[in-house]
């Protein structure tokens, strides 16, 4: 009897094509006879059907550079698709577009090196990627020599085009989207973890589950403890706090600035006074006065332009008055250095 | 007086500190006399140590600069001397003195600069220090001192004058004659303002926390928390004080703050009902046996119990309830409100802040003007407001009405409500509503979007027809019909955002 919750356990590596052979024929062969686990595997790739929402971004040329270099090493045979995108924009579908851990599961899947993911048995959560590094981008070219003849698993294959851009060079050309699920798992320190976690935050129109606001919410809890605190996460939140036109999105990243306020860099600092100046919503400036406070308190110097915006909102008579008090108990607890 | 003493003690204790702390200090007198304008302008920006500046009647400016720094050891010393530099720039016509020490330094030495300057009566004087105590005398020009802690002191003054200070205390002595207008505030501080008592004389008070008080008749009048009224008579100069923080006294020459007044009206003592009202300050109560009410123009309201109903207001402050067992009126001018169990009808307005409410057992009305909601239970007819922020109610058992500027709205219905009224509403978010997999309702739901390819409408409820069109630009999707054979009408709405309406088994989540 196969265990339908280890096969489900199984199926993101499906979609990234990371399983072995067998165990993606057993999956498979289980999925077709398990009428909950066909239903679980559809919702996958529904999810996954998502993916291809892509913002449109230029290859970095470096980035591009050593991508094709890697894939062009004798050593290896990677099997790499491109991406390009729809208008929609999705919470992975974007994570995955920007993290550098490129070439994600279903390239890794089919490198001749096995750089497969690494499951952590005793935390699933926790994957490790090794020993290479990829540039997960949103789209690119790849020479035909350079993919496995083998195609593996079942990709969904999406936005199917031909071309043939010049014809008398011999070459065509084929741009499709590839969805399928990534998870990607790391330590919260993992740089491409913060980067990954710092790009989907910034992005306003990125679809986040159940909300942004709970995401911020999360991404606080995990980075709260002093020796977890992450400057990047902090600049990303300073980011969302100044442009996200959503006020309970700002609200959520004020707040939670002020907990990852020994992290806050002259960004941060910069952010929190601008929200204190301009921000239309007036919980928004409590809290950017309380995040001020805590950066006070750890004992970072308030520079003068902050303390003039201080006393400015302390005095502003149209100012809400805890907004006001609050800048005046900020201000009396400064001891000039 | 007062403020001169507690000032001057401050700074032996500082003196002291920093003494027991340095091993070496060096002491260097610097004395420069530069030609000056009598109409010139005169510059002093000094961030630590005294400064004192004295009107004279000649035609060049003498600065007398005291250069101290206390060090750990011999080469923190040295790099201290190097690094506090006096710089003298300008002409005749504007002299600027100032001195630098760079924002961020070893902190094996500590500096700062003593000032005496004697300048021209006639020029216009700038100083800006950030602890010290400034201290002007006899000067016919306009003065503008601009402090961030410690003490102005402004003696004989003719011209115009302007103090900005942010902790700093302000005493200002009228001249015997010709006194012009003169504007002192400050944010933490007190301000004092001696005149003779003959002077005549405007006064403008505003203070949020502290108090206004005077030894002079005054003729006056509120309008709004500032003060407006007249000395010895209509006209005259106009001396404008605010205090946010702080105190404001204005004394006729030869009187003391103890005998001063206040201008404001006398504070409400209990009403014929024996209910008790109070003013100007917080309150922080462990429990109240019958009905409470409390106004306070500024502080925060904790209250552990309140056996009966409750009235309370803060102009601006926190409020933090434990239980009630009547009704709760609670209204805030600004601050966050966080309120426990409300057996009674609840109404909670704050102008800014969060407000959470853990139980609200006969609902009511819950409104923010900024600042997230959420409650954890109402079991009445509750109307929820915001204008930006979230919404959340965990356990709705009873008819529910949400609306925010900018915001999601999660409304989970209770376990075992089989319909119930909800309206949630958003003007930029999404609406989130959870329910029994039995809910029956009448469901309107509209997402209108800038998206012509959304589908931001998604029901785990069998039963709704959805419908699309093109407005103005936007993409209006309706979803409506009966579920569950239909019951009470769930009306949805939310602009640039989706609408997701999800079952769960039977306990909502906690």
């Amino acid at each position: 009897m196969v265990d339908c919750h280890e096969m489900r356990e199984s199926m993101p590596l499906l979609l990234s094509e990371s399983l072995d052979h067998s165990r993606r024929e057993l999956t498979h062969q289980h999925i077709e006879t398990c009428a909950e686990c066909t239903a679980e595997w559809n919702a996958y790739r529904e999810t996954w059907g998502l993916l291809g929402a892509l913002p449109e971004v230029e290859v970095p040329a470096q980035v591009r550079e050593r991508f094709l270099s890697a894939v062009s090493n004798p050593g290896a045979r990677p099997n790499v698709v491109s991406f390009t995108r729809r208008p929609a924009m999705k919470w992975l579908a974007q994570a995955a577009a920007v993290v550098v851990l490129a070439g994600g599961g279903y390239f890794a899947g089919h490198r001749s090196t096995d750089v497969r993911p690494a499951i952590n048995v005793d935390n699933p959560l926790v994957t490790s990627v090794q020993p290479s590094q990829y540039s997960l981008v949103e789209s690119r070219v790849i020479p035909a020599s350079a993919l496995s003849p083998d195609i593996q698993g079942r990709p969904n294959i999406h936005n199917v085009q031909f071309t043939d851009s010049d014809a008398s060079d011999n070459k065509i050309g084929l741009s499709f989207d590839v969805t399928s699920r990534m998870t990607v798992t790391g330590s919260p320190s993992d740089r491409s973890m913060i980067r990954l976690l710092s790009y989907v935050l910034e992005d306003e129109n990125s679809d986040v589950a159940p909300s942004r606001t709970q995401a911020i919410e999360w991404v606080r809890k995990m980075y709260a403890a002093p020796q977890h605190g992450q400057p990047e996460i902090a600049d990303a939140l300073a980011k969302v706090l100044r442009n996200d036109s959503h006020s309970g999105v700002r609200i959520s990243a004020v707040d939670s600035l002020k907990t990852l306020s020994g992290s806050a860099s002259a960004e941060t600092r910069q952010a929190l006074i601008e929200a204190l100046k301009n921000d239309p919503n007036p919980a928004v400036r409590i809290k950017a006065v309380e995040a001020l406070a805590n950066i006070a308190h750890s004992g970072t110097p308030l520079d003068a332009a902050t303390l003039d915006t201080l006393r400015a909102k302390a005095s502003q008579d149209d100012e809400n008055m805890y907004v006001r008090v609050k800048a005046a108990e900020v201000l009396s607890n400064i001891r000039p250095q | 007086m007062m403020i001169r003493r507690l000032f001057a003690a401050g700074l032996i204790l500082a003196s002291a500190t920093a003494v027991r702390a340095a091993q070496v200090t060096s002491n260097q007198r610097i004395s420069k006399e530069l030609p000056m304008y009598i109409g010139g302008s005169f510059v002093l920006d000094n961030p630590f140590g005294d400064v004192t500046v004295i009107g004279t009647d000649d035609t060049k400016v003498l600065v007398i600069a005291e250069k101290t720094v206390s060090a750990l050891d011999k080469d923190a010393l040295a790099e201290g001397v190097d690094q506090t530099e006096l710089v003298v720039a300008g002409d005749g016509r504007r002299r600027v003195v100032k001195t630098l020490i760079p924002a961020v330094h070893s902190g094996s030495w500590t500096s700062g600069v003593k000032y005496t300057v004697r300048v021209p009566r006639t020029v216009h004087l700038i100083v800006t220090s950030g602890v010290s105590h400034v201290h002007i005398i006899g000067m016919r020009a306009t003065v503008f001192v601009k402090i961030f802690s410690g003490l102005v002191t402004l003696e004989q003054l003719t011209g115009a004058s302007t103090v900005e200070a942010t902790n700093a205390s302000v005493v200002f002595n009228a001249p015997d004659r010709g006194m012009t207008d003169t504007v002192l505030s400050t944010v933490n501080g007190n301000i004092e303002v001696h005149a003779p008592s003959g002077t005549r004389f405007r006064w403008e008070a505003a203070t949020m926390k502290g108090d206004m008080l005077t030894t002079f008749p005054v003729h006056g009048a509120f309008m709004g928390a500032r003060f407006s009224g007249t000395i010895n008579g209509e006209g005259g100069p106009l001396v404008s004080t605010r205090s946010f923080m702080g105190k404001i006294v204005v004394l006729q020459n030869g009187t003391s703050v103890a005998a001063a007044k206040s201008v404001r009206p006398l504070p409400g003592g209990p009403d014929a009902s024996g209910i008790q009202t109070v003013e100007m300050r917080p309150l922080e109560l462990l429990s109240v046996q019958g009905f409470l009410r409390y106004v306070t123009n500024l502080g925060n309201i904790i209250i552990g119990e309140i056996h009966g109903n409750a009235d309370l207001t803060t102009g601006a402050g926190e409020v933090q309830l434990g239980s009630v067992f009547g009704d709760c009126s609670v209204v805030s001018r600004g601050g966050p409100l966080n309120l426990g169990n409300i057996i009674g009808t609840l109404s909670a307005r704050t102008e800014a802040g969060d407000v959470r409410v853990q139980s609200a057992r006969k609902g009511g009305t819950i409104i923010t003007g900024g600042g997230t909601i959420r409650v954890n239970y109402t079991g009445g007819d509750t109307r929820l407001q915001s204008g930006g922020g979230d919404i959340f109610v965990t356990h709705a058992d009873g008819p529910i009405n949400a609306e925010t500027q900018s915001g999601d709205i999660t409304i989970t219905v209770d376990g075992d409500t089989r319909t119930n009224k909800i309206t949630a509403k958003t003007a930029k978010g999404n609406v989130m509503i959870n329910v029994l997999a039995t809910f029956a309702a009448d469901v309107d739901a509209t997402v209108i979007t800038s998206d012509p390819d959304s589908n931001n409408i998604t029901s785990d409820l069998a039963g709704l027809q959805y419908r699309r069109e093109q407005i103005g630009g936007k993409t209006k999707l309706r979803a409506t019909g009966k579920v569950n054979g239909g019951g009470d009408r769930l009306e949805l709405y939310a602009e640039d955002g989706g609408i997701q309406i999800s079952t769960h088994a039977g306990a909502p989540p906690q």
